[in-house]
C-alpha cells in the first residue's frame, strides 16, 4: 500500500477535474485511498452492473413475502402460494407436477411435494446472502483483529498468532465440517429431542460460526504481514517518537493504510461463503427442511433434470449469478485500491 | 422375512416410507389425480405343496444356453457366508449355486415348494415334535465330494453361531429342542442333539413345539449343506462350497460377484432349476439411475444386464412406453403399516389418525412411483393362501385401504367426539430420519396434513441409524411410527406374519411389535391357530386379520411393496418371484 500522498498523484494526473472540487481550487488536496477508489469504482461499468444485480437479489431477500404474494390464488388449491406448504394435488402419482408455470406458480411448482417454486427460490435467497454476509462480517473482524495484533506487537504474541493461523490453515476444511456439523448440532441440543423447525435453525447458526472459525486466516495472515512493514515506516515511527497511545497508532495510522486490502478480502469473501453454504446443503451437511435453500434445491433437483428442468435452472441460475456479480465487484474493487492498476 | 432387501435397499424402510405410490383404482375421501396404473389380480404366493416333484427342471420354450448375464444393483452384501443370509438380494444369488432341504418352484405364476435336496417335503412324527428329511442319492458338491446328512446338520448347527450367523433368521432358537441358548458347533456344544444325522442320508429335527411351516423354513440357505471338515468359519464366505448348477468364479468382497457353471451339479437330481447362460455377473454398489438409464438403452453389455432396484420415476415414461418389454414388475413380500403404539394413543384417535393419514401425499413425497408399491386394506399381503380380501371402517362410510389423502374435516370431528379440540389438541409423537432428504420431506407432508387434520405434531428428528435403535425400544418416548414400519415375510403362509408382530410373544422379545399391546384375547387366537395344520391355518388367519384390524386397529394396513426388474433387450423370460420381490434367477436365458 503505497503513501497517501502517492496515491493521490497518481490520481490527480488521471483525473482533470473532480466533482466534490470547486471551480478554481486545486483538486490536488485532501483525498483519501478510499475516496480514490470511489471515484475509480464509479466509472467501472463491470462494477456497475454488478453492484445493480447484487442489489436486486438484495431486494428479492427482503421483499421474498411481497414479491410471493404477488403470485395468483391457485385455482385447484384455493390458496396463494407460500415456500412450505406442501400441496400434493398438485402433483401426480409418480411425482410429477400436473401444473406448469403459471399466474399462481410463476416457477411452477416443485416435483413430488408440490411446493411452489418461485417461493422456494425467492425465500431461498435469504440463507445465502445472510450466511454470506454475516459471515463475511465476522471472520473480517477477526481477522483484522489478530492480524493488528500479531504484526503490531511482534513477539511472543505474533509467534503464538502466527501458529494458530497456521494450525487452522492445515486443516483439511471440508472433511473437517462435514463431521463437526452433526456433533455441533447433537452438543446444542444437549441431550433433547429437536423438531425439524428447531434443527434448521441450528443448523444455520452452525454453519456461519463454522464458516467464520475456518474463513478468518487468510486476511489475518494479510494484514499482519502488511502490519508488520507499516510499524517500521517513518510516520508510524515518528507519530511513537512524540508519544502517541498505541490504540491511536493502530486505528489512526495504520489501519487506514489496510482499508484497501480489508475491503478487498471482505468482498472476495462474501461469494466464497455463498458458495460454500450452497455446497454443505447439497453434500447435506448445511440447512435442512424445511429452510429453503439454493443449494438444497439444486441437490434435490438434478436428478429430474431431464424430466423436469424448470426445478433446477433458477437456484442454478440465481447462485451463479449472485456469486459472479459479487466476484466481480470484488474484482473490480480491487482494481480500484490498486494503484499500479490503470484503466 | 426382516427387514431384508427393504432393509438394506433403501433408506427406505428405516425411514418409513418404503415402497411406493399407488395405483389406487379409486380414491377415497382425497384428491388424488395423475397416473394410475391399474392393478393386475396378485398371483398367490399360496401354500401349495408339492413332496413328489421330480428333477430335472421343465425346459423353458425357446431357451437358448450362453451367455454372461450382469445385476448391478445398488446394494452389498455384508458377505456372503451361507448362515448369515437373511436378504432377499443374497437369496437369488445362493439360488443358482446353493441348494437346501427344500425350495420353490413357479408353476403358472404359482409358488410351489417342492424338496430340492431331501426326497419329500419331511415327514412328522404323531407328535409333531420330530421332523426327517432323507436326502437324494447322487448330489455333490462342486469339488465332487458327495452331500452328507451331516453336512446339513452341521450347517444348521452353525447357524445358531452368535458370531457367523448373526444376522441370520432366529426361528431355529424358538422351536429347535435346546436351541434357545445354543452357541454353534464352535463355541457350544459340538454334538447338540436338536438336529442330527442318523445315518447318511437323514436329517432329523427335534422341536420344542410344533412347527407345522418347517417345510419351508429348511428352504431357507441355513440349510444348504456345509462339509465341517472345509469350514474356514469368517473366511468360508470367500468360496462356499455350491451344490447348484453355478459355483463361486471371483468374489471380490464388497464389489462384484462372477459365477461360472459347476460341473459336479446334477439336472437330474434338480426339480428347480435351470441353467441357460454360461455364468452370472453381478456388481454391488451401483448407481441406480445411471444403471437403469444403461439399461434401457441396452448398448453392448448393457443389453445382457438385470437391475431389481426400485426403477427410478424419471424413467418411468420409458417403461411405460416403448420400452415396456424391458420391465417386469410384481409383488414382493412386505407389507407395509402406519404403526401406532396403542398403549398411548386410545381406539378412537388411532381410528381419527387413520382417518386422517394422508397415503398418497406421502407416497408423492417419498418419490415412490406407481411401480413400486400397491395399496393395501389388509394385514396380509393378497398373495398368501387364506388372505381375506376386506375393507374395515375407520369411520362410518370410510373405509381404510391405503388410498386417498385422508379426510381432515372428518378426522376433526372424531378427534372432538373423543374430547380433544383446538385448545386441547392430542400430541402425536414420532421420530424421521433427519440425515436423509427423502426423509426430511416426508416428515414435511405428514406433519402439514396431520396438523391440517387437527391433531398437535411433535417430529422429533434423529440421524437414521439412532432412529433405528430408538423406535424399536418399547419404552420410547413416541406414540407412534416405531418399528416395525412393515414386515416381509418368510414363507408365503400368515404364521410367518401374524404371530411375530402382533401380540405378547412378540412383545416379550424386547422389541416394538404392532401397536406395542399385548391383549389376552389375542393371544388365544394365535395359539389356537397355529395349533391348526398348515392347509387348515390359512383361512382362520385371514379371519384373523380383518378380526384385528376391525376391533384393534394396531397398525393402519398401508401397502404391500413391488419388486421391479428392469433388463436389457437380450434378457429373456425374467419374472418376479412373489415370495421376494425379485427375478427368478434360474429361468433366465439371453438371446445372444
Amino acid at each position: 500500500m503505497p503513501e497517501p500522498s502517492a496515491g493521490t498523484l497518481i490520481e490527480a494526473s488521471e483525473e482533470t477535474a473532480s466533482a466534490t472540487a470547486p471551480e478554481g481550487q486545486d483538486v490536488r488536496t485532501g483525498r483519501s485511498p478510499g475516496q480514490v477508489a470511489w471515484a475509480r469504482l464509479k466509472r467501472d461499468k463491470v462494477a456497475i452492473v454488478c453492484s445493480v444485480i447484487i442489489l436486486f437479489f438484495l431486494l428479492v431477500a427482503i421483499f421474498a413475502p411481497f414479491l410471493v404474494s404477488l403470485e395468483a390464488v391457485d385455482p385447484i388449491t384455493g390458496a396463494k402460494a407460500d415456500p412450505s406448504t406442501v400441496h400434493t394435488e398438485l402433483v401426480d402419482f409418480n411425482g410429477l407436477p400436473t401444473v406448469g408455470a403459471s399466474s399462481a406458480h410463476w416457477l411452477g411448482v416443485e416435483p413430488r411435494l408440490g411446493r411452489d417454486l418461485f417461493a422456494r427460490w425467492a425465500y431461498g435467497a435469504r440463507p445465502s446472502l445472510i450466511i454470506g454476509f454475516v459471515a463475511a462480517f465476522a471472520s473480517t473482524l477477526i481477522g483484522v483483529t489478530l492480524g493488528l495484533i500479531g504484526g503490531y506487537l511482534g513477539g511472543a504474541s505474533d509467534k503464538f498468532i502466527s501458529w494458530v493461523i497456521d494450525f487452522f490453515l492445515s486443516l483439511p476444511i471440508l472433511l473437517l465440517v462435514l463431521a463437526i456439523i452433526p456433533i455441533m448440532q447433537k452438543r446444542i441440543a444437549a441431550g433433547n429431542d429437536l423438531t425439524a423447525q428447531e434443527t434448521s435453525m441450528i443448523r444455520f447458526w452452525v454453519l456461519i460460526t463454522i464458516l467464520v472459525v475456518f474463513g478468518w486466516m487468510g486476511l489475518a495472515r494479510l494484514v499482519r504481514g502488511e502490519v508488520k512493514s507499516l510499524r517500521e515506516r517513518e510516520f508510524v515511527q515518528a507519530a511513537r517518537a512524540i508519544g502517541v497511545p498505541t490504540r491511536s497508532i493502530l486505528f489512526r495510522e495504520i489501519l487506514p493504510n489496510l482499508v484497501g486490502p480489508i475491503i478487498v478480502s471482505a468482498s472476495i469473501a462474501v461469494p466464497a461463503y455463498i458458495t460454500y453454504e450452497a455446497t454443505l446443503s447439497y453434500l447435506g451437511a448445511g440447512l435442512v427442511e424445511p429452510t429453503a435453500s439454493w443449494g438444497r434445491t439444486i441437490a434435490d433437483a438434478q436428478n429430474l433434470f431431464a424430466t423436469y428442468p424448470l426445478w433446477l435452472w433458477p437456484s442454478v441460475i440465481g447462485l451463479s449469478l449472485l456469486v459472479l456479480a459479487l466476484s466481480l465487484l470484488g474484482d473490480s474493487i480491487r482494481d480500484a485500491f490498486d494503484p499500479t492498476s490503470r484503466r | 422375512m426382516r427387514w431384508t432387501k427393504v432393509l438394506t435397499v433403501g433408506a427406505a424402510a428405516s425411514l418409513g416410507f418404503v415402497a411406493a405410490c399407488g395405483a389406487p383404482a379409486a380414491n377415497n375421501g382425497g384428491a388424488g389425480n395423475g397416473t394410475n396404473g391399474g392393478n393386475a389380480p396378485v398371483d398367490q404366493a399360496g401354500a401349495a405343496l408339492d413332496p413328489n416333484a421330480k428333477g430335472p427342471a421343465p425346459e423353458v420354450p425357446g431357451a437358448k444356453r450362453g451367455g454372461i448375464l450382469t445385476v448391478p444393483y445398488a446394494t452389498v452384501p455384508a458377505n456372503m457366508d451361507p448362515s448369515d443370509q437373511f436378504y432377499q438380494d443374497t437369496a437369488v444369488i445362493f439360488s443358482l449355486t446353493h441348494r437346501a432341504l427344500t425350495t420353490y418352484v413357479a408353476r403358472d405364476g404359482k409358488q410351489v415348494l417342492v424338496p430340492d435336496l431331501a426326497t419329500d417335503l419331511g415327514k412328522q412324527s404323531e407328535d409333531g415334535l420330530t421332523w426327517t428329511f432323507t436326502l437324494k442319492d447322487g448330489v455333490k458338491f462342486e469339488d465332487g465330494t458327495p452331500v452328507k446328512a451331516a453336512d446339513i446338520v452341521f450347517a444348521a448347527k452353525r447357524s445358531f453361531d452368535p458370531d457367523l450367523a448373526a444376522n441370520g433368521p432366529t426361528y431355529q432358537r424358538e422351536f429347535f429342542k435346546g436351541g434357545a441358548d445354543y452357541q454353534g458347533p464352535y463355541k457350544g456344544d459340538k454334538n447338540w442333539k436338536g438336529v442330527e444325522a442318523t445315518d447318511d442320508k437323514t436329517v432329523v429335527f427335534h422341536l420344542e413345539k410344533r412347527f407345522e411351516t418347517l417345510p419351508y423354513f429348511v428352504s431357507f440357505n441355513q440349510f444348504t449343506p456345509i462339509p465341517e471338515a472345509k469350514d474356514k468359519k469368517a473366511d468360508y464366505q470367500l468360496h462356499p462350497l455350491a451344490t447348484g448348477p453355478y459355483m463361486f468364479d471371483k468374489y471380490t468382497p464388497g464389489t462384484e460377484l462372477v459365477l461360472k457353471r459347476n460341473p459336479n451339479w446334477d439336472p437330474a437330481t434338480d426339480p428347480a432349476r435351470n441353467n441357460y447362460p454360461d455364468g452370472f455377473h453381478f456388481k454391488w454398489g451401483v448407481d441406480t439411475i445411471k444403471t437403469q438409464t444403461a439399461i434401457l438403452a441396452s448398448n453392448g453389455d448393457d443389453a445382457t444386464s438385470l437391475n431389481w432396484d426400485p426403477i427410478d420415476s424419471s424413467l418411468i415414461p420409458q417403461i411405460e412406453g416403448e420400452k415396456k418389454a424391458q420391465f417386469e414388475e410384481g409383488p414382493s413380500s412386505c407389507v407395509l403399516m402406519v404403526n401406532m403404539d396403542a398403549r398411548k394413543i386410545p381406539l378412537p384417535i388411532r381410528k381419527a389418525i387413520a382417518v386422517a393419514w394422508p397415503f398418497d401425499s406421502i407416497h408423492k413425497a417419498g418419490g415412490e412411483t406407481t411401480h413400486s408399491f400397491s395399496p393395501a386394506s389388509t394385514i396380509i399381503p393378497p398373495q398368501i393362501a387364506g388372505h381375506l380380501d376386506y375393507e374395515a371402517e375407520a369411520a362410518p362410510g370410510f373405509k381404510m385401504n391405503g388410498q386417498g389423502d385422508g379426510d381432515p374435516a372428518k378426522a376433526k370431528e372424531m378427534l372432538a367426539a373423543a374430547g380433544f379440540g383446538p385448545s386441547k389438541p392430542f400430541e402425536l409423537i414420532y421420530y424421521y430420519t433427519n440425515d436423509d432428504d427423502i426423509a426430511q420431506k416426508v416428515n414435511q407432508v405428514r406433519k402439514q396434513k396431520l396438523e391440517a387434520a387437527g391433531f398437535k405434531v411433535q417430529d422429533i428428528g434423529v440421524p437414521g441409524a439412532e432412529r433405528r435403535k430408538i423406535v424399536g425400544d418399547p419404552k420410547g418416548k413416541y406414540n407412534m411410527l416405531q418399528s416395525p414400519r412393515g414386515w416381509c415375510f418368510d414363507w408365503p403362509s400368515a404364521d410367518s406374519i401374524i404371530p411375530p408382530t402382533i401380540g405378547t410373544i412378540a412383545l416379550s422379545q424386547g422389541g416394538t411389535t404392532f401397536g406395542n399391546f399385548s391383549d389376552a384375547k389375542i393371544d388365544a387366537e394365535i395359539k389356537r391357530i397355529q395349533q391348526l395344520s398348515i392347509t387348515e391355518q390359512g383361512p382362520e388367519w385371514g379371519k384373523m386379520d380383518k378380526w384385528l384390524t376391525e376391533n384393534y386397529l394396531l397398525a393402519i394396513p398401508d401397502n404391500n411393496d413391488k419388486g421391479n426388474s428392469v433388463f436389457g433387450t437380450k434378457v429373456k423370460n425374467v419374472h418376479n418371484n412373489p415370495n421376494k420381490g425379485m427375478p427368478d434367477l434360474t429361468d433366465v436365458w439371453l438371446d445372444q
